[in-house]
């Protein structure tokens, strides 16, 4: 998402990452050259507002759990110490000045993102803003 | 398509300090729900 917020911002949008772990995480992640606000929901208020959910016990069986990690790790990612809630999924959302929620991806595995293209479309739909590639 | 509104929720920032999400509603806001490693 990174490489996408010359574009959000461009659409007179913008980003903020959310995650049930550590200040000091948040703060790292801002360090190493994340270019949005880094927040902490430690009680987990605004997942659940988002209706994202916890994977649940039997669910680290599924293959696509093991397969988004194994993913991640041919990338280079080396997960450190995890902090919050371990079975806390992921999810994407687009909210509106007047805090409507207007879409929301909820992921079903950990690592499981929509593409930055759908969620570039959606913005662009919600602004009524055009494709610079149309 | 609109699902809910959201009331305001308080998160903490970075460095600790408490912000409310309506903070960053000045303009459409992509919320990327993540996990903190390391």
């Amino acid at each position: 998402m990174r490489e996408a917020n010359p574009e959000v911002e461009r659409l007179g949008a913008r980003v903020v990452a959310v995650g049930t772990g550590a200040a000091y995480q948040a703060q790292h992640l801002m360090d190493t050259g994340m270019p949005f606000p880094c927040l902490v929901d430690a009680d987990a208020r605004l997942y659940t507002a988002l209706g994202i959910g916890r994977l649940e016990w039997h669910e680290w069986l599924k293959p696509g759990v093991w397969r988004n990690y194994w993913r991640a790790l041919r990338r280079g990612s080396r997960p450190g110490q995890v902090t919050g809630d371990p079975r806390r999924l992921s999810g994407v959302a687009l909210i509106d000045p007047e805090r409507n929620v207007r879409w929301v991806h909820r992921s079903q595995v950990p690592g499981d993102y929509p593409p930055i293209d759908a969620v570039l479309d959606v913005l662009r739909q919600t602004t009524g803003a055009s494709d610079p590639r149309d | 398509m609109t699902h809910a509104r959201l009331p305001d929720i308080d998160l903490q920032t970075a460095d600790g300090a408490s912000i409310e999400l309506g903070a960053f509603l000045d303009r459409t806001l992509i919320v990327i729900a993540v996990r903190y490693y390391g």
